[in-house]
């Protein structure tokens, strides 16, 4: 019997990590995308994070799309720069496990623990856990600023012919 | 399988053409031979192969072309057509780059490096700056491998390349306000500053040579040397990829490869050439990983080695007033005033969304300074580094390139005194705060007294966000085989119909943008094979 309990133990240390690593997870927003439903449920949350509806831009990361745009570049990368990218995901979500701020996933977090998490992997000393953030950020701020509502919250315009057009609207 | 037999009966010489055809309204791409046009296994003969189709090979292939030779120009990357371009930069840039655009080299630090792979390679996506290095930097090549270039010799090869392009100063109308706030800074320091010398004829100013130019005004070159070369009657084939080099000897007898598909990069049919004589011109990333594959011209050791780039670190200017970054020519003014001492100071511009993930703050923070974005003008330096190298590995696997790049202590300190002048004429031209980007500095900086600290701080490489996209040297010209692998003529050493013609060929560094350079090389190139192969 006592040969048992560890046997026991390492199946139930197994299964908490299972539990800790997929289960709980929301349905896929994109059904029949690459990114499984925990993958996007990260991005949505770093999405939301990065741009909170009714901010100075009011449309949130997942209003404009960023599930959707996110599914779309993992999809046209290249697999060896796929693999980076899940990892990069599983980073961000596993991280509070490491650095805090509580031993749960980025995803199970409140708002305000969620910002906490990414200020910190912005200016950690650890330059690792910064070049990850600055990837993430450089991801999603393609997406949203690929927004027609965003680009036109922000005055930006991709005009051919900017001086023309300025010409003859003066 | 399909066998192409070199074009006949042609009478020679052809023409040479000084001026990049008038292309208004016609497919500029006409000829080229795409992806759908293959229906089987390749197998081809032909005088000149030309392996790339950007500056260096472009450049050769046309005149070759020109100079009566049957050459083949294969590139692996599709053409792209002005309709092809999209303003979306994730898109853009991972149809137009490598590695779907995540590139970066290893070492001390990650730097982002970036490598085209389209008909027309770097000069699709780069600013179209052309810029003679000075006279001293012939100098330092020949100390560096013993190379007998100097800017008279060079000159006959940078006057045609810049007539064939319409190669001049970026004129006012496009400059803008972030250009020209950037030369009010300059002058109001009393720093020399100049509008850029561009390939272009037309520009309009849109800030969208990144991702390619809508209004057809860029000269890259598959809109100028490749058409030249296919009027010359080149064969110019793209999505092939070319992947080893078989040798006999001293001789190369076959380059293999594969058919691959466009933005997957999936190999299909397989393509053979037999060349008498083959110029590799794939890109200093690429082109050792092709010749460290196939085992040839490395008896030098210096295939890979001694990698150089010069790093690049952007502050952004906010001005009180708006001043619409996104007008003006990409890059229309540069400052050469530090040249000799390793820095270049310029306007940058990219895809906003890839300059504003460096801006600072989170969630409403962040938005409220997207919302100021029009009120931004980004300043950069690139430094001529004098102690980083780096190197390029062919990987086990695939054709991509392993890169290694240790950005070293003092090239670091150059850098910083580069950027410390930055926030200079940020200063001078009016602006309100800087943006620094830098690790361990206060996010915003509001007065020349609290930008002090850019000078004071003992700046690491990984404080910075360091991007490289002028690499160079990774098969360096030289007098002996010892000390380099290929000749000044551009070919390898020990190789007797094997040469190279891209930035790999740098000795040293160019101390400015090596687009004009490697072109004026590639030039001196091709006269040199015409005459003597």
């Amino acid at each position: 019997m006592i040969v048992l309990v560890p046997i026991f133990a390492t199946a139930a240390a197994a299964g908490l990590l299972a539990r800790g690593l997929f289960a709980g997870y929301p349905s896929r927003r994109v059904p029949d995308g690459l990114l499984n439903a925990k993958e996007q449920a990260i991005v949505a949350a770093c999405a939301d994070t990065l741009f909170p509806a009714g901010g100075p831009i009011p449309l949130s990361g997942t209003e404009a799309g960023l599930v959707e745009y996110m599914e779309g570049y993992f999809e046209r990368l290249p697999s060896q720069q796929r693999v980076l990218v899940r990892l990069l995901f599983w980073f961000t979500e596993h991280g509070p496990w490491v650095f805090g701020p509580a031993p749960v996933r980025f995803t199970s977090l409140d708002e305000k623990s969620r910002l906490r998490v990414l200020e910190s992997m912005r200016t950690s000393p650890i330059y690792f856990r910064r070049i990850a953030f600055l990837s993430m950020r450089t991801m999603l701020s393609m997406g949203y600023l690929a927004h027609p509502e965003v680009a036109r919250a922000m005055g930006m315009t991709a005009d051919s012919d900017p001086f023309r057009h300025e010409a003859e609207a003066a | 399988m399909s066998t192409d037999k070199p074009s006949s009966g042609r009478s020679l010489p052809i023409q040479r053409t000084d001026e990049s055809p008038d292309l208004s309204g016609a497919d500029p791409h006409a000829g080229v031979r795409v992806f759908a046009d293959y229906r089987g296994e390749l197998d081809l003969t032909c005088e000149i192969l030309v392996v790339g189709s950007g500056p260096g090979g472009a450049v050769v292939a046309k005149e070759l072309a020109e100079a009566g030779r049957d050459v083949v120009l294969v590139e692996e990357g599709p053409p792209f057509g002005k309709k092809d371009f999209t303003q979306e930069a994730g898109l853009a840039m991972q149809r137009m780059l490598r590695e779907g655009g995540t590139r970066a080299s290893r070492g001390n630090m990650f730097v982002p490096t970036m490598q085209a792979n389209l008909l027309g390679g770097g000069s699709v996506i780069n600013s179209a700056i052309c810029a003679r290095p000075p006279e001293w930097v012939w100098d330092k090549w020949a100390a560096a491998s013993g190379v007998d270039l100097d800017a008279h010799t060079m000159a006959p090869h940078f006057e045609r390349v810049e007539k064939f392009l319409f190669v001049a100063p970026t004129p006012t109308e496009v400059q803008g306000e972030r250009n020209l706030r950037f030369k009010r800074g300059c002058d109001e320091l009393g720093l020399s500053s100049e509008p850029t010398w561009r390939n272009v004829k037309g520009c309009k100013g849109s800030a969208e040579c990144f991702t390619g130019c809508r209004n057809g005004a860029k000269k890259s070159t598959d809109t100028s040397y490749v058409p030249a070369a296919i009027r010359a009657g080149a064969r110019v084939l793209t999505s092939i990829r070319a992947e080893r080099v078989v040798a006999d000897g001293r001789r190369v007898v076959a380059v293999h490869g594969h058919i691959v598909e466009p933005f997957t990069g999936k190999e299909s049919y397989a393509v053979r050439v037999r060349p008498k004589l083959v110029v590799l011109a794939a890109g200093c990333m690429q082109t050792p990983v092709i010749l460290q594959k196939s085992e040839v011209a490395l008896e030098s050791g210096w295939v890979g080695k001694k990698l150089l780039m010069h790093p690049g670190l952007a502050v952004m200017a906010v001005y009180p007033d708006p001043i619409d970054p996104w007008k003006g020519a990409t890059q229309g003014y540069h400052s050469l005033h530090l040249l000799r001492e390793g820095l270049k100071l310029e306007v940058l511009w990219s895809p906003p969304a890839v300059l504003a993930a460096r801006l600072p703050g989170l969630g409403v923070d962040y938005q409220r300074h997207l919302r100021s974005y029009d009120h931004m003008a980004p300043f950069d330096v690139i430094v001529a580094c004098e102690k980083s190298f780096g190197s390029v590995r062919a990987k086990r696997s695939g054709f991509d390139p392993d890169i290694k790049f240790d950005f070293h202590d003092d090239d670091v300190r150059n850098i910083q005194r580069g950027v410390a002048l930055l926030s200079d004429i940020c200063w001078a031209s009016g602006a309100t705060s800087i943006l620094p980007g830098i690790h361990g500095v206060p996010e915003e900086l509001h007065s020349r007294a609290e930008s002090e600290i850019l000078r004071t701080m003992k700046l690491k490489g990984t404080d910075t966000i360091t991007a490289a996209n002028h690499a160079f040297a990774s098969t360096r010209m030289s007098k002996s085989s010892t000390e380099g692998v290929v000749t000044t003529d551009g070919r390898c050493h020990g190789m007797d119909n094997l040469f190279i013609a891209d930035t790999g060929i740098f000795a040293s560094s160019p101390a400015v943008n090596p687009m004009l350079t490697v072109m004026a090389l590639a030039d001196r190139i091709a006269q040199h094979v015409a005459a003597t192969a």
